[in-house]
């Protein structure tokens, strides 16, 4: 049997910045995010006699991305009120968000994630951005090992691909560490 | 081996029997090599970009979680789902009992009491809010979770950064005691990332951490590029001969260079430099990192000797003090090593010529920040990667990674003039921010690992550490696997010699 207590605060300690960042992808908002993530904790607290010790990783990221999502459609209804009762009222400049903050790399490959096929998006998202391992990954998207290393292997590829085209633009003039990627 | 086994092996997610084995295919196949290294370089690159650990929960969010009061029955974490349904009616069932009752008896209580008591003036105290009304709930505050409780530190295992500090592929910053005088090395790093605590270091290190340099007070080092024609001459000379090289014949920078790397790309007119660097934990000292860097002339097609491909050449280091504590080029004996002048772009200036396919390499030992605390993670410890400091204002053009902004734990640059004509060149790389264990390395990274241990034995006295001849041996073994040419099985005899004449 496990300490609850020590099962928490190992899964806090463990998942709470990979699901952040899990969730970040989907609110675009960090303020957001931390709500989801703390509601996915709130909620294992509460069901720590049903999650499995051994599955905590797929609980965990499920329960956060069916909130982020939950968490999207509401924004997206009230963002659709807000416009119509306000008549298209020119909107504020809307707050610095982190993803904006970040570097311009970064921004720039969540950008060309945001193109794979939904997928290799997921499992590309769950390994680069939250850090799972590949069996975790596969636990958490209901598949097999061996499919999430194909959909990674894809994924990594098409964005190889993107990022040279992109380094290769017309603003790409000194050769920059990417070369090595080349 | 397919395609995606190259991806699982450069994410380290192959297991170890099919690591061994793809990492032998990789040994036959210089082009599955050369695309497994260039998929690893990717996914380190993403990696770096991506896992932004700056990303997490407020410390009060935190602190309320961890004071979430965990019902006793969740304790029994087997029990099925529907046995736990049906204790929550048993207890629901006396609950409504119990409040019924209970708000009965104050029903009566209170109709028990005299008219005059029942009224009482809404201004009495004990009925007014206090002042300032009640206290407001944080807007982060989830209904039902506790106050926050007073911060607490997170728990060492975890790795956490201090609060904005990005936290480390490497070790953890300094602990609070070293860091609370720290100026950060000015115009690099915003005043809000956390080294403004690290403790002012002094121009050199003493103790166990003598011959070391602190980054914090030294943070750029210029690469030396000299490469001897036979690195393993003075000490292959000793051994053959049946006697073990006095330490001053053991030149361990010559040694490093010894075996150049076996896939050297085609000459690329546009590109004639490779940088490679990557970093393992050091055999000597596992608290310790090993960074090893390669500036690689890519091979001429044509017979004879290798013709001068780079001119110029200056090559730099530039280590994060977030990161990296001190550092020392190992072989690189008396004292400090080359500052660099300036992180400036050099070009243009005499430097080092390189010739086709020549492989110079250069090897660091690299204490991490927070190993002063002896709490830097030993190999297999599970670390976060930690993302990239912020610049305080953008690096001049081509001084630093061109379009991120950001400072990685460890960047190398070269700068060199292609003796074909043409403008300056430069390129720069960064290693992954997580070092490989030692024992998962790749082939390369062990065999220079041995050769530097093969030299520290060599030599004697305390650099060497922990060191064993057989963990050297070993070392060697592995590092030889990728051996088209057959050459570096000559270590391991090297290495054997050695060891029977220590033992003598």
């Amino acid at each position: 049997m496990h300490d609850p207590q020590r099962f928490f605060h190992d899964a806090l300690e463990r998942y709470e910045r990979p699901l952040v960042r899990y969730a970040h992808g989907y609110t675009g908002d960090l303020e957001d995010a931390r709500d989801v993530v703390q509601d996915v904790f709130v909620k294992l607290s509460q069901n720590l006699a049903v999650v499995d010790a051994d599955k905590l990783a797929p609980w965990l990221f499920t329960v956060c991305k069916n909130r982020a999502l939950d968490h999207q459609r509401k924004r997206q209804r009230i963002i659709v009120m807000d416009v119509e009762t306000l008549d298209q009222e020119a909107s504020p400049a809307p707050a610095p968000d982190a993803r904006l903050q970040a570097s311009e790399t970064a921004t720039a490959l969540h950008g060309l994630i945001e193109t794979l096929p939904e997928r290799q998006r997921e499992a590309v998202r769950l390994k680069f951005i939250s850090g799972l391992e590949y069996k975790e990954i596969s636990q958490v998207m209901k598949t097999s090992i061996g499919n999430v290393g194909y959909l990674i292997h894809h994924g990594v590829q098409a964005l190889r691909v993107k990022w040279l085209e992109r380094e290769a633009g017309p603003a790409s003039t000194t050769p920059g560490p990417r070369a090595a990627l080349a | 081996m397919k395609p995606e086994e190259l991806t699982a092996w450069a994410l380290n997610e192959l297991d170890a029997g099919a690591r061994s084995r793809l990492e032998e295919e990789l040994g036959r196949d210089a082009a599955a090599r050369h695309s497994a290294e260039h998929t690893r370089q990717f996914c380190d690159f993403l990696t770096q970009e991506l896992r932004d650990d700056a990303l997490g929960l407020t410390d009060a969010q935190l602190a309320r979680l961890r004071g979430l009061p965990l019902a006793p029955a969740a304790v029994a974490r087997t029990r099925p789902a529907r046995q736990r349904s049906v204790s929550w009616h048993r207890l629901l069932r006396p609950a409504v009992v119990a409040a019924a009752v209970l708000a009965f008896l104050g029903l009566a209580g209170y109709l028990a009491l005299p008219r005059s008591w029942r009224h009482q003036p809404a201004q009495d105290p004990r009925f007014t809010m206090k002042p300032g009304g009640p206290e407001a709930r944080p807007a982060s505050v989830k209904p039902g979770l506790p106050a926050p409780a007073a911060p607490q530190a997170r728990p060492r295992s975890g790795w956490r950064p201090q609060d904005g500090h990005a936290m480390a592929g490497l070790p953890p910053p300094p602990s609070p005691q070293v860091s609370r005088a720290m100026t950060p090395p000015s115009g690099l790093l915003r005043p809000d990332h956390g080294l403004m605590g690290i403790a002012q270091p002094p121009a050199t290190l003493s103790g166990r951490f003598a011959g070391f340099t602190p980054a914090g007070r030294e943070p750029h080092a210029s690469i030396t590029l000299e490469r001897s024609a036979d690195p393993l001459g003075a000490v292959r000379g000793h051994l053959m001969a049946g006697r073990l090289p006095p330490p001053e014949a053991v030149r361990l920078d010559e040694l490093l260079m010894a075996f150049p790397i076996p896939f050297a790309s085609p000459l690329n007119a546009s590109s004639p430099l490779v940088l490679w660097a990557q970093t393992t934990f050091c055999p000597w000292q596992p608290r310790h990192h090993l960074l090893v860097i390669h500036v690689i002339a890519g091979k001429a097609e044509q017979g004879g000797p290798p013709p001068p491909v780079v001119k110029d050449v200056h090559a730099q280091v530039r280590f994060n003090p977030g990161w990296v504590y001190a550092y020392r080029r190992v072989g690189e004996d008396g004292g400090a090593p080359t500052p660099a002048d300036s992180w400036e772009p050099q070009a243009q200036r005499e430097g080092a010529v390189i010739s086709a396919g020549e492989d110079v390499v250069a090897v660091y030992e690299l204490v991490p920040a927070g190993l002063a605390d002896e709490e830097a993670p030993l190999p297999g410890d599970k670390v976060a990667v930690q993302p990239a400091l912020q610049l305080a204002s953008p690096p001049p053009a081509g001084t630093a990674p061109r379009d991120t902004g950001a400072i990685p734990a460890v960047t190398v640059r070269v700068e060199y003039q292609a003796t074909a004509g043409g403008p300056p060149g430069s390129t720069f790389t960064w290693p992954s921010a997580s070092p490989a264990p030692l024992d998962r390395a790749n082939p390369e990274l062990k065999l220079r690992a041995a050769l530097a241990g093969f030299g520290l034995l060599l030599r004697g006295g305390p650099d060497a550490g922990s060191l064993t001849w057989e963990q050297v041996h070993k070392l060697a073994v592995e590092g030889a696997k990728v051996d088209p040419s057959g050459d570096r099985a000559e270590l391991v005899r090297l290495i054997e010699k050695a060891r029977a004449l220590v033992g003598k």
